[in-house]
C-alpha cells in the first residue's frame, strides 16, 4: 500500500484528504506544519511514497520545508496543494514535481499523486 | 549886370528847374554855347576805371556824329581829368595835339577848354568847349566856367540819386508784390504758379520758368511755367540745373559778348517744320538756393518791348531784381516743400493710424475667439465688412499638404449678414467694439448660411504653378495683385469664370516662415481698383492671419492633447486600481479558499455517500454546483494578479517612476507636497511595466499619506554601482516622521497598517512585486524626520540571464531559489 503524507493546517481539510484518499487505497499520514512532517519523515517506518503539502502553515511553510525534503529526501515527490493559484508557475518549475490550486474537485490532485507515485 | 553872373544865374535857374537832368544838361550846353562864344559844348560821361569817354550830350544839338566814345587816355584830355584840373588849348592845330584833332568832333576847332565835372567826392564827366576862335579865358571867366562844371556835376549826382531811388522803389514794389503773392499760400502748386506769374510779369518777360530737382535721385519734383515755355528753354533749364550753372543773362544783341557762348538764340524743333518762328532773343535764369536737397533754377526769356522800342533785351538790373525775387521765393519755395513734404507724413500717418486700429481691432477680434472653427471666418468678415477693410469678398484657402491642394475653408462677401453696427459712425465705435462686431457677424454667418455656395465650396486647386496665381502665392510665398484678369496668362480660367472676376489680389498666410494658406481678396461688385495701399494692409492682415490661425490650430491641439492626456491618466489611474483590487482580492481569496474546499469537499462525499436519495442527491448537486461556481469565480479573481514573467520587457525606469508620479498628482495638489526630482542616467529595467509603476504608486501614496498636511518629497533615480553587481534605483524619501522602530519589521507583512483606513497591502505588495523582480527594498528609517525607501532592481541584462539560470537550476537540482 502506498503512504502519503499530506500536510494542512486546516483540520476540516486533513479529514477531507484523509477520508478521500484512503478510499483511493492509500496510507494517510497528516502534519498540520512543516515541522510535523519533518517529524514524521524521520522515522523511516513513516516515509512516504509522495508528499502533498500546503504552502502556507504555521510555523514552518511548506517552501521551507519543501528546501528540507528536497535536501534530505530528493527521491520522495512533492505535490505542492495551495489556494495561491499564483504561485504554480514558480513552483512547478523550481521546486516541486507538481503544483496543484486547491479546489473542492480533488479529481486533480487525485491525478497528479497516481502520476507520481507511478514514476 | 555883369555878363558872367547874368550866364550863372541862368545856369542855376536851368538847373533848379523842374524839367529832366538829360534836358538840364543840354540846356546848360545851349547856354554857354550862346553866349560865351562857344561854337561847340559837349558833355562826356566817365565810368570809374574806364579809359573812354562817353558822349552824353552835345550843343548845337543838330550835329550827327559817328563815334560815341572817346579814347581820352594819354591824350592832355585824359591828363587833366586824371589831375582834376581844367585844360585850356589855345591852338589846336599843333603837332603834339594830333591825337584830339582826330576825334572827329574836335576837327576844325582852334581852342580846346575841358573842365572835370566833379564834386567833392567824384569825377562825373568831362565838359569840353570848343571854338575856332582862339579863346582867351581870364581869371573872371575860368571862374565862371568851373562854377557852370560844378552845377552840371550837381545835376549828374542828382539825376544819379534819383534814378538809384526809383530802381530802389521799382524794387521794393517788386518785392512787395512777391512778397505779397507767396505770403498769399502756403500749398506748393498754388505757390509755384504764382511765383513764376509774378516773376514773369515783374520782369516784363513773355515767359518764366520754375524747375526743382531733388538733389541726389535728380528727378523733377516741381516744374511749372508761365506763358508758352518752349521745349527747347525746358531743356537748356534742365541741363543748366545739371552742370550747376551760375546766374546769367543771355541775348541775340549784336553787342553782347556772350551770344556765342550760350547758344542764342534758341530754335525750338517742333514748330520749326510749321515755319513759325520760336526765335528768343534774351533769357536770363538764375540758381535758386535751397537749404535742403534741391536743385533750382528761375528762367525768364524774352522781354517786353516797351515804349515804341524795336527789340528790348534783359539788363543787369532786371537780373539784380530777378536774384531779389529768387531769395525771396526760394526760402518760400522750400517752406512749401517741408509743408507738402509734412502734409504727405501726415496724411500717410493718419491712414497709418486708421489703418492700424482697424487691424489691431481685427487682430483682437481673432484673438477673442482663438477656436479653430471660428477663425477663418472672423479674419473674412473683418475683410470684408464696410467697418473692416471693406472690400466686396473674401476667400481663405487654406493648404492640405498630403493631397497638395488649396482648398476654401471661408469665404464672405460683403452685404452677407451686414446688418451694421448699432452706432453707424465708425469713427464712434469705441475700442472693443468693433472687434466685438466682427466676431458676432462671423458667428451669424455661421448660423444663417447654408452650405449651397457651390460657387466657392468645393473649389480645389492643384498646389503647381501651372494652376494659377493662388497656387503661386502659396507656392512663392508673395501677393499678388492682378489688375485685368482677362489680359493676364497667369490666372485660371475657371476660377475667375466662377468667381466673376475682373481683378482681384492674393496673399500668403505665414505662420513661423511657413506659408498656410492663402486669402484672395476682390471687389467683384463694385469694381473698385486694389490700390498699393490695399496691398499694403492687406498683406499685415494676411500675416496676423496666418499667426492667428498658427495659434488656434497650437491651441486646438494642446486642448486635445490635454484631453488625452487626462484620458490617459485616468485610465491608468483605473488600471492601478484594478491592481490593488485584484492584490486585495487576490489576498481574500486564499482566506475563502480553504473554507470553500473543505465545504466542497465533503459535499461530495456526502453526494457519493446518499446516493439512493434523489432528493438529497439534487439538494447535493446543487452545493456542488455553486461551490465550483465560487471556485471558478476565486480563480479568475487570483488569476488577474498573476505576473505575466513572459511579458517581461526592458523599459525606461526614470519614465515609469514619472509615470507613477502622474499618478498621484491630485494627492500632492491636495496635500501641498512639494516634489523634488532628480533623474539620473540609469539603464533599462527587465520586468513588467504595470507591476513596476504599481511599486512606485504605492511607495509615493504612502509618502503623501505620511506628509497629508505639506512636506517635500524626493524621488531621486541613479545608477548605485556596488563592488560585484550594479543596482538600478529609486530613492523615495518624505518628511512624515518616519516610522516606529516597534513596527518597523512589520511593514512590509500583508495586512498590517497603522493607518486608520487602507488595506494594509501596498508596502506588502511592493516588497512582493520587487523580490520578484529579484530586486529588494531597503529602509533608511530616521524617526521624528522621516523615511526613505531605497528600491532597487537589477539592470535588464543581469536581470534576463538571473531569470534564465533559475530555470536551468529549477530543472536540473531541484534547487528552491528564494526570493529574499
Amino acid at each position: 500500500m502506498k503512504r502519503l503524507i499530506i500536510a494542512d493546517d486546516e483540520e476540516a481539510l486533513q479529514r477531507l484528504y484523509k477520508e478521500e484518499f484512503e478510499e483511493e487505497g492509500y496510507e494517510v499520514l497528516l502534519a498540520g506544519n512543516g515541522k510535523e512532517v519533518i517529524s514524521l519523515l524521520e522515522d523511516p517506518k513513516h516515509l512516504p511514497d509522495l508528499i502533498v503539502m500546503d504552502i502556507r502553515m504555521p510555523e514552518m511553510n511548506g517552501i521551507d520545508t519543501l528546501r528540507v525534503i528536497k535536501e534530505k529526501y530528493p527521491h520522495i515527490p512533492v505535490i505542492l496543494c495551495s489556494a495561491y493559484s499564483e504561485f504554480k508557475q514558480d513552483f512547478s518549475v523550481w521546486a516541486s514535481d507538481d503544483y496543484v490550486v486547491k479546489s473542492s474537485d480533488l479529481t486533480e490532485l487525485k491525478e497528479a499523486v497516481k502520476r507520481h507515485i507511478k514514476k | 549886370m555883369d555878363r558872367g553872373i547874368e550866364l550863372l544865374k541862368k545856369v542855376i535857374q536851368v538847373a533848379n528847374s523842374s524839367i529832366g537832368f538829360e534836358d538840364r544838361l543840354q540846356g546848360i550846353l545851349d547856354l554857354l554855347v550862346r553866349k560865351e562864344r562857344i561854337e561847340r559844348a559837349i558833355l562826356f560821361s566817365i565810368a570809374p576805371g574806364e579809359e573812354t569817354l562817353e558822349l552824353k550830350k552835345i550843343s548845337p544839338r543838330n550835329i550827327s556824329w559817328d563815334e560815341r566814345s572817346f579814347h581820352m587816355v594819354r591824350t592832355p584830355i585824359g591828363d587833366s581829368l586824371q589831375n582834376r584840373r581844367p585844360l585850356f588849348i589855345p591852338r589846336l592845330n599843333r603837332k603834339e595835339h594830333k591825337a584830339l584833332i582826330k576825334y572827329p568832333l574836335f576837327k576844325g576847332f582852334t581852342s580846346l577848354i575841358a573842365l572835370p565835372v566833379e564834386d567833392d567826392n567824384l569825377l562825373y564827366g568831362v565838359l569840353c568847349l570848343l571854338s575856332r576862335q582862339s579863346l582867351t579865358p581870364d581869371t573872371q571867366q575860368w571862374e565862371l566856367l568851373d562854377m557852370v562844371a560844378r552845377e552840371m556835376a550837381g545835376i549828374v549826382r542828382n539825376s544819379w540819386v534819383y534814378t538809384e531811388s526809383k530802381k530802389r522803389i521799382a524794387e521794393l514794389s517788386v518785392l512787395y508784390q512777391v512778397g505779397k503773392v507767396i505770403g498769399s499760400t502756403l500749398e506748393l502748386d498754388d505757390l509755384i504758379q504764382r511765383t513764376v506769374a509774378i516773376t514773369a510779369q515783374v520782369i516784363n518777360a513773355t515767359g518764366s520758368a520754375l524747375l526743382i530737382l531733388e538733389k541726389y535721385s535728380e528727378t523733377v519734383i516741381v516744374e511749372s511755367e508761365f506763358g508758352l515755355v518752349p521745349a527747347l528753354v525746358k531743356k537748356k533749364i534742365l541741363k543748366d540745373i545739371l552742370d550747376q550753372k551760375g546766374d546769367y543773362i543771355s541775348s541775340d544783341d549784336s553787342t553782347s559778348p556772350s551770344r556765342s557762348q550760350l547758344g542764342l538764340p534758341f530754335k525750338d524743333e517742333k514748330t520749326q517744320g510749321s515755319g513759325k518762328s520760336s526765335r528768343i532773343s534774351s533769357f536770363m535764369c538764375i540758381t535758386l538756393n535751397f537749404k535742403g536737397p534741391y536743385r533750382s533754377r528761375l528762367c525768364v526769356y524774352e522781354k517786353i518791348a516797351l515804349g515804341g522800342e524795336p527789340v528790348s533785351h534783359f539788363n543787369k538790373d532786371d537780373l539784380s531784381v530777378l536774384s531779389t525775387i529768387g531769395n525771396i521765393i526760394a526760402s518760400s519755395l522750400e517752406n512749401a516743400l517741408t509743408f507738402q513734404k509734412i502734409e504727405a507724413l501726415a496724411r500717410k500717418n493718419e491712414w497709418m493710424v486708421r489703418n492700424l486700429s482697424t487691424l489691431y481691432q481685427i487682430d483682437s477680434a481673432m484673438m477673442t475667439k482663438a477656436s479653430l472653427k471660428d477663425l477663418p471666418q472672423i479674419i473674412l468678415e473683418a475683410i470684408t465688412l464696410k467697418e473692416g477693410l471693406g472690400f466686396n469678398r473674401a476667400v481663405l484657402f487654406l493648404a492640405d499638404e498630403e493631397k497638395k491642394i488649396l482648398t476654401p475653408m471661408a469665404w464672405s462677401i460683403q452685404g452677407e449678414s451686414e446688418k451694421g453696427l448699432p452706432n453707424q459712425n465708425r469713427e464712434g465705435v469705441a475700442g472693443n467694439e468693433l472687434s466685438r462686431y466682427f466676431v458676432k457677424q462671423a458667428a451669424q454667418i455661421r448660423n444663417t448660411r447654408q452650405e449651397t455656395d457651390q460657387i466657392v465650396n468645393d473649389i480645389k486647386i492643384p498646389l503647381t504653378q501651372e494652376s494659377g496665381i493662388l497656387a503661386r502665392t502659396f507656392l512663392e510665398g508673395r501677393p499678388f495683385l492682378v489688375d485685368r484678369v482677362s489680359e493676364d496668362p497667369r490666372v485660371n480660367k475657371d476660377l475667375v469664370k466662377r468667381l466673376k472676376l475682373d481683378s482681384f489680389a492674393s496673399f500668403p498666410m505665414y505662420a513661423k516662415d511657413k506659408v498656410i494658406g492663402v486669402i484672395e481678396v476682390d471687389n467683384f461688385k463694385d469694381k473698385r481698383p486694389i490700390t498699393e495701399q490695399d496691398l499694403y494692409l492687406l498683406t499685415m492682415l494676411a500675416h496676423q492671419a496666418g499667426l492667428a490661425l498658427e495659434t488656434a490650430r497650437l491651441y486646438a491641439f494642446i486642448e486635445k492633447t490635454n484631453e488625452e492626456l487626462k484620458v490617459t491618466r485616468e485610465r491608468l489611474i483605473e488600471s492601478e486600481k484594478m491592481v490593488a483590487i485584484g492584490e486585495m482580492a487576490s489576498g481574500l481569496a486564499h482566506e475563502i479558499r480553504n473554507p470553500l474546499v473543505s465545504i466542497g469537499g465533503f459535499v461530495r462525499r456526502l453526494h457519493k455517500k446518499f446516493q439512493d436519495d434523489d432528493q438529497v442527491q439534487s439538494y447535493f448537486q446543487v452545493i456542488i454546483n455553486e461551490v465550483e461556481r465560487l471556485e471558478k469565480t476565486l480563480n479568475e479573481i487570483t488569476d488577474f494578479s498573476q505576473d505575466p514573467r513572459e511579458k517581461y520587457k526592458d523599459w525606461d525606469f526614470n519614465r515609469i517612476v514619472e509615470e507613477a508620479l502622474g499618478l498621484i498628482q491630485r494627492e500632492l495638489d491636495e496635500g501641498k507636497i512639494v516634489v523634488q526630482k532628480k533623474w539620473g542616467k540609469v539603464p533599462k529595467v527587465f520586468g513588467d511595466k504595470r507591476q513596476l509603476r504599481h511599486v512606485f504608486y504605492n511607495l509615493f501614496l504612502n509618502s503623501c499619506q505620511a506628509i497629508s498636511q505639506g512636506g517635500l518629497l524626493t524621488v531621486r533615480t541613479f545608477l548605485d554601482k556596488g563592488p560585484d553587481r550594479s543596482w538600478i534605483t529609486c530613492e523615495v524619501k518624505d518628511t512624515g516622521g518616519g516610522i516606529p522602530p516597534e513596527v518597523l519589521h512589520n511593514i512590509f507583512n500583508p495586512f498590517f497598517t497603522t493607518k486608520t483606513h487602507g488595506s494594509g497591502l501596498g508596502l506588502s505588495l511592493v516588497h512582493k512585486i520587487v523580490t520578484r523582480h529579484n530586486g529588494q527594498v531597503d529602509i533608511d528609517n530616521r524617526p521624528g524626520e522621516g523615511v526613505a525607501f531605497l528600491v532597487k532592481f537589477p539592470l535588464a541584462k543581469d536581470a534576463q540571464k538571473y531569470f534564465g539560470k533559475i530555470k536551468i537550476i529549477g530543472e536540473e537540482n531541484h534547487e528552491t531559489v528564494n526570493n529574499r
